[in-house]
């Protein structure tokens, strides 16, 4: 036994011998290494060790340049040895900092604590730049700017590179789209969880706005590249690191103001980082408040939390919990016609709001509380092995409120009925002839009388005292305050593994759960001052109001009380109610090389969606079958007998209560990448990447609110995609330059709206879109000729635009008629444009000698709201002391205006004279031909199809910025600082962001024609400001 | 540096102040009662009644531009949707129709509600036979126009009080054709069905519903007189309610090979005939009318007796009843021999 025992201790010595002996002999072989700066004096025999490694790995990575600085001064400079190693010895004690930095990878900040001995840092791990973290900056004044929570929905999220990081922040005011693409299709993970809407997909940044210190450490990839939690898509993945040890150290206090979007916003934190015993804890709160300088109507009262735990159980596990939501509410902005801008002379109008006893009133607010709470397990039982576990679940309740009215005058004061236009237009076509009745109808809009401008609450109110009823003792609500829920149960469940099977290759791999149960239904917010309101369909009623069985929300509640409809108060379910299901299924797998100057990487993931609707109420117009198989047959006013069930064109029974068909989607997608390291740091890599998505539950049914019956030909979108890159890292400089090429086939459209000539919600489903996003991406930091000055700017230029004919059916909720069926939506991808002449001021379309048009080209359409070109050019300064300043301009074009199908086809253009013929029809829409019969007998003009299908390009826009920020310490413990940023200091107050065609008709009195009615914008305030202020010690 | 974080500190307490103005009230409270107009209200105008004002109008339109004030009370409701846009006014006088020409008027102005009407500025017109108060007109075609702007409505009618509603005046046949009945609250009892309508159908093959020649069908003519009612056995037809006749080719009256020039389908009015004596009363009901595809009480059919409450009008000639709702049908005699329709 003591044998035994000797024998352990001298193989421990040996080997703590032989380990000594090889660290000496690293340190040796690494001797000589260090340029020194400043000669240190110093009897203390401290230091800093460790290796550089790849986070993705720990590969060790070579030549990496440190720089050790002792306050704000430069003393040693060094570079890692061959195996990562490097050291700095004899230093006298004190704190240091660290910046270690590598071409192909992100710097990173190291702070140590010299106590005389050499401390070890054991790995100093750097992340690869193709995957950017975004984390704690020694200097943070800018970072404060660009993470303050200005904007509650940024655009693309920024990280180290430099064209995001610019891009990013700096064009989230225009609603700047990367690439062009739908803001959904950027992933955005939260502790490697996927936490896009399963729903509609899109990022659902509402959940932790006002948390920016917690969700402040962040990792970013872009394009199609992937990520180590997760696959990814083809714009970027955003993985925010919530976890406690992530929340920057010590308190934090800021405060923050601003004119653009709420008045005040106050900011607590704390994080205890990792402390010895292995704990670590983190909390955040936040509230913003009031309103802005821009668009009335709109408030905040809003509040955000955040608290977390985190254990590290020795060195091979870590346990996390946390748990986070913004509660509370704001006020939303309303996008209006250019006509009533003008009256009002504010682009900025909102017509969502009026008095009510003198005091503010919006119709809209956005009222939340979403809870999420995070359970994360991370293992490390290898130095080259990492398996992570994590759970969330969301839940609360997410609503919206608006206005609802039955039988009674629009309260909307912007409806087009109120408006000049409605009475008068230069076109007597239009037959709107009365000027004097517009010239009221203006003076009206122009002097504000009675209020013209904003939601008359207290009228609402009146109506409402006196609609009372025979007993004279209730009075019924003829206008109510709905608030339309979105109450969401969505459970995550995902695991990953990280492997680093050979110095060269790692794996990842990882599988993943979603199940989401969403309950969408209305509840009675305020009954205005009357007693109740009715559970009925007051858009059925229109037609159908002699079987009243037939407009009921319930019909089960109708025939079990005896026949009559449900009496609502405030907070009553009505109107619709369905649970919407989902079920997604993942598995993914990388495996990323890495030798010498080469890195690539290869990945594949497959998965399984599916999702369907589950009514929770019987709607009369679509009651389907009773239990035992038969029809729904009543009575009606005229003693007929009517049935309730209806059926589809193929003879199915359209239902709204219960299960709907289930669709199911397996999807699957790969990507590759590589990349060549040069010296000098350049650097060119490739991605490409075929994905494969399921459509979401929102695009795919043509009424959820009523009924079960899914959008016809469903399918999965298919995209190609590839990038080719250069950047260039080095000496200060930074740059980017990228070229891309996507093609996105088979997308699914939903649209829905409500249409007051059908008197009821009409939708649109269109099937078949395909897109095609190519441009180029430039990013660019120079450092100039004063030390700390750079030139930095980007360019986006692509051009996005449609390639395909979809096809498009129209419903409305109030019938189970198809008012569109699966017709081509002929002009969408593009229209023609036939040669003219004009001659005094008349238009003059030129014939060939068969009398046909001639086409003189075809206009492409293009993906809207978004700039396809959009520079930014400036100055950024910052001193020794901390001051910070900068300035830069920016220049917005080829921004379009989102279209709606209606226009777009033939049956529009061709107006209500339409007798084209099936086979013109299919001729025109394949080469355009039109000739003057076809004119003159079928109704198709040259000149109706460009004013209807002509797509409306937004005037180019440029912008002024500038910011300034500074910060003390006091007492080398306390940090003070603020941050001040003016927008667009031209006070340009004529740029669309972005807007939307109504999709109503108007009728010409010629008959001959439809003209369409106006569309609406939304603007970019004008000069506004940012104004923050911190303190953390 | 203290200064600095006094100024911060200031800073903070004014915005917070600022923010809290800027909240909206977590609770709003109840608007008062909406202001309720009595003729004192109108020191400076004219009153006039609503007969005097009618007796303006001398075959040609008349534009108002003196202060001249009537006062009614309102007489009609458009909840049953056979009145669109429009309402009738009554006071001790005469009636008199407001072409409002604004939706849902019954939410506004209740039965029995006193309303004052500042006529400056309106126009005093006919329009086959009824004089109505209204907005000048720019179509040839018609006197007035609907008052229809929301600033024009609200600077010329002014409501006043709740009171009773007016009983309606019982006529007699001899009274059908009086001038000062027109517009006006009556009751004609003991009426018959006369199985004779009034309906113009649209073929529409270009949209344009103002051109008669051949393309429309009216159903009262030489050709189609024969055919009775048509099958048109409910007040008025829905879009709905038309294809369903179309489909039955309207009791015969069009020919299934006429049938395919309907194009465009839509809801029709339908002037029913009844038989007061010897006076034919056209019922008219709008297809938009809530009721509209309600069938008519087969005893009504078969010959029972009713009798009538709404409003007298007249369309050229013939004495027209607007129906306010269905409430103004009573039969009186079953003399019929069938069952009543249980509703």
């Amino acid at each position: 036994m003591k044998r035994k025992l000797l024998s352990i201790l001298l193989l421990a010595v040996f080997m703590l011998s032989a380990g000594a002996l090889q660290a000496q002999e690293k340190k040796n072989r690494y001797g000589g290494r260090i340029e020194w700066f400043e000669s240190l004096v110093s009897e203390d025999k401290g230091g800093v060790e460790g290796t550089v490694v790849n986070r993705s790995g720990r590969v060790p990575v070579a030549e990496a340049v440190m720089e050790l600085y002792r306050g704000d001064k430069l003393i040693a400079k060094g570079y890692s040895a061959e195996d990562g190693y490097f050291i700095f010895d004899n230093l006298p004690n004190g704190s240091y900092r660290l910046a270690v930095s590598a071409p192909g990878f992100v710097g990173t900040d190291v702070n140590v604590s010299v106590e005389g001995y050499v401390k070890d840092l054991i790995f100093v791990s750097l992340v690869s730049n193709s995957m950017v973290p975004d984390f704690d900056e020694s200097s943070f004044v800018e970072f404060d700017m660009q993470d303050s929570g200005y904007e509650d929905s940024p655009s693309l999220l920024y990280g180290n590179d430099v064209y995001s990081n610019i891009a990013g922040y700096g064009f989230s005011a225009i609603r700047f789209k990367n690439r062009g693409y739908a803001s959904e299709s950027q992933d955005v993970y939260l502790s490697g969880v996927r936490m896009n809407d399963a729903l509609t997909g899109y990022t659902p940044w509402s959940l932790w706005s006002g948390l920016n210190e917690a969700m402040r450490s962040k990792e970013t990839t872009m394009g199609t590249e992937t990520y180590e939690y997760g696959f990814g898509g083809y714009n970027g993945v955003t993985n925010i690191l919530a976890n406690p040890s992530n929340v920057r150290k010590d308190w934090r206090f800021s405060v923050l103001t601003n004119s653009a979007l709420y008045r005040l916003r106050l900011m607590a934190s704390y994080a205890s980082g990792e402390l010895d015993n292995g704990w670590s804890y983190a909390f955040n709160v936040s509230a913003r408040l009031g309103g802005n300088d821009w668009v009335q109507g709109i408030y905040y009262r809003s509040f955000a939390y955040y608290a977390g735990v985190e254990k590290k159980f020795g060195d091979m596990h870590r346990l996390s919990l946390v748990a986070f939501a913004s509660p509370g509410q704001r006020g939303a902005q309303n996008a209006s016609t250019q006509e009533v801008y003008d009256l009002v002379g504010d682009n900025m109008y909102n017509s969502n709001w009026g008095y009510q006893n003198g005091k503010l009133r919006n119709a809209r607010v956005r009222k939340t509380h979403e809870p999420v709470f995070i359970l994360k397990y991370t293992a490390n039982p290898l130095d080259n092995l990492e398996a992570v576990a994590t759970v969330t679940y969301r839940t609360g309740k997410n609503g919206y409120t608006a206005l609802d009215w039955y039988d009674a005058q629009d309260p909307r004061p912007d409806y087009y009925r109120y408006l000049p236009s409605y009475y008068y237009n230069e076109n007597d076509d239009y037959g709107r002839l009365d000027q004097e009745k517009a010239d009221f109808a203006e003076q009206a809009w122009l002097n504000n009388i009675n209020s013209t401008r904003h939601i008359n609450w207290d009228h609402l109110y009146n109506v409402n005292y006196h609609n009372v009823d025979d007993g004279g003792i209730y009075s019924r609500s003829k206008y109510i305050i709905e608030e339309r829920r979105t109450d969401q149960n969505d459970l995550n469940l995902n695991a990953s593994v990280k492997w680093r099977a050979k110095d060269w290759v790692t794996l990842t791999g990882g599988i993943n759960y979603r199940w989401n149960r969403t309950e969408y239904y209305k509840v009675v917010d305020d009954l205005l001052g009357g007693d109740y309101y009715v559970n009925i369909d007051q858009f059925a009623e229109r037609d159908f109001a002699s079987t009243p069985a037939m407009i009921q929300n319930d019909l089960d509640y109708y025939f079990s009380h005896n026949n009559q409809a449900q009496t609502l108060y405030k907070g009553d379910k009505y109107g619709y109610d369905y649970y919407a299901n989902v079920r997604n299924a993942g598995i993914w797998a990388n495996a990323s090389f890495e030798k010498g100057a080469f890195r690539g990487y290869a990945a594949l993931e497959a998965g399984y969606s599916k999702f369907w609707r589950d009514g929770r109420v019987r709607k009369g117009l679509f009651a389907g079958l009773k239990d035992n198989g038969e029809p729904y047959i009543v009575t009606n006013a005229s003693g007929e007998q009517v049935s309730l069930t209806s059926y589809d064109k193929d003879g199915n029974v359209i239902t709204s209560k219960g299960r709907s068909d289930v669709a199911d989607f397996f999807t699957y997608s790969a990507k590759l990448g590589a990349s060549w390291f040069f010296t000098g740091g350049h650097r060119v890599y490739a991605d490409v990447a075929y994905l494969n998505d399921a459509p979401t539950f929102n695009q795919s049914f043509v009424s959820p609110r009523t009924r079960n019956t899914l959008v016809p030909n469903l399918t999965t979108t298919k995209t190609f995609s590839a990038d080719l890159n250069y950047t260039y890292s080095n000496n200060g400089y930074d740059i980017r330059v990228t070229g891309f090429w996507t093609k996105i086939m088979d997308q699914t459209d939903m649209m829905s709206f409500y249409d007051d000539s059908q008197n009821s919600f009409t939708n649109f489903a269109m099937t078949g879109i395909d897109q095609r996003h190519m441009g180029i991406e430039v990013g660019f930091k120079i450092p100039l000729f004063i030390q700390n000055l750079a030139l930095q700017g980007v360019l986006s230029w692509g051009e996005y635009i449609y390639t395909s004919t979809p096809y498009m059916t129209q419903t409305v909720d109030n019938s189970a008629d198809i008012i569109i069926d699966n017709q081509p939506v002929t002009y969408w991808r593009s229209n023609p444009v036939y040669k003219k002449t004009v001659v005094d001021g008349i238009t003059m379309y030129e014939t060939d000698a068969n009398g046909n048009y001639i086409v003189e080209k075809e206009q492409k359409h293009y993906v809207p709201s978004t700039p396809q070109l959009a520079i930014d050019l400036g100055l950024k300064y910052r001193t020794n002391s901390y001051w910070f300043f900068e300035v830069n301009g920016q220049f917005f074009a080829n921004s379009y205006l989102d279209m709606n199908p209606l226009y777009r086809t033939m049956t529009a253009v061709a107006g209500p004279n339409n007798a084209m013929t099936a086979a013109a029809m299919e001729e025109h829409g394949r080469t355009w031909f039109l000739s003057e019969s076809m004119k003159d007998q079928m109704g198709l003009a040259p000149e109706e199809i460009e004013y209807m299908a002509a797509q409306e390009k937004f005037d180019p826009a440029f912008l002024l910025n500038a910011s300034i920020g500074k910060s003390w310490y006091i007492d080398r413990k306390y940090n003070f600082g603020f941050s001040l940023e003016v927008k667009n200091i031209l006070n340009n107050r004529g740029v669309k962001t972005g807007g939307y065609e109504q999709t109503r008709l108007i009728d010409s009195e010629s008959g001959e024609r439809y003209y369409r009615f106006d569309p609406k914008y939304f603007y970019m305030c004008g000069v506004n400001y940012m104004l923050n202020l911190y303190f953390r010690f | 540096m203290k200064y600095s974080i006094f100024f911060a500190g200031l800073a903070v307490a004014g915005l917070s102040l600022a923010s809290c103005d800027e909240f909206p009230p977590v609770k709003y409270d109840d608007p008062q009662e909406e202001r309720i107009y009595t003729e004192e209200d109108f020191a400076g105008y004219t009153f006039v009644s609503i007969a005097e004002l009618k007796d303006m109008y001398q075959g040609t339109p008349v534009e108002i531009d003196s202060d001249i004030m009537i006062a009614g009370q309102v007489i009609s409701s458009d909840q049953s949707g056979n009145l669109y846009r429009t309402m009738y006014i009554q006071d001790a006088a005469g009636g008199i129709e407001l072409k409002l020409g604004t939706r849902n008027l019954y939410n506004e102005y209740k039965i029995g509600q006193w309303v004052y009407v500042n006529c400056n500025g309106l126009t005093l017109g006919d329009y086959r036979g009824m004089v109505g108060l209204g907005y000048r007109s720019l179509e040839d075609k018609y006197e007035t126009s609907y008052i229809e702007v929301p600033e024009l409505v609200n600077s010329h009618v002014f409501k006043g009080k709740l009171d009773k509603p007016i009983e309606p005046r019982l006529l007699e046949e001899s009274q059908l054709r009086n001038e000062e009945f027109l517009g006006t609250y009556v009751r004609i009892e003991d009426l018959s069905y006369g199985n004779q309508i009034f309906v113009l159908l649209y073929y529409d093959p270009n949209g344009d519903r103002e051109d008669y020649e051949g393309n429309c069908l009216f159903l009262d003519d030489d050709i189609h007189a024969q055919y009775g009612n048509c099958g048109i056995n409910t007040w008025a037809m829905s879009e709905t309610g038309f294809y369903k006749y179309l489909d039955e080719g309207f009791g015969g009256a069009v020919p299934d090979e006429d049938k395919g020039r309907f194009v465009n389908g839509m809801a029709y009015s339908v002037s029913q005939y009844f038989k007061k004596g010897s006076v034919d009363v056209e019922v008219r009901t709008s297809g938009y009318a809530r009721f509209a595809d309600t069938k008519i009480d087969q005893r009504i059919l078969a010959g029972a007796h009713v009798n009538f409450t709404g409003i007298l009008t007249r369309y050229d000639e013939k004495c027209q009843f607007t129906l306010i709702d269905l409430n103004g049908v009573e039969i009186v005699s079953d003399n019929s021999g069938v069952d009543s329709v249980t509703e």
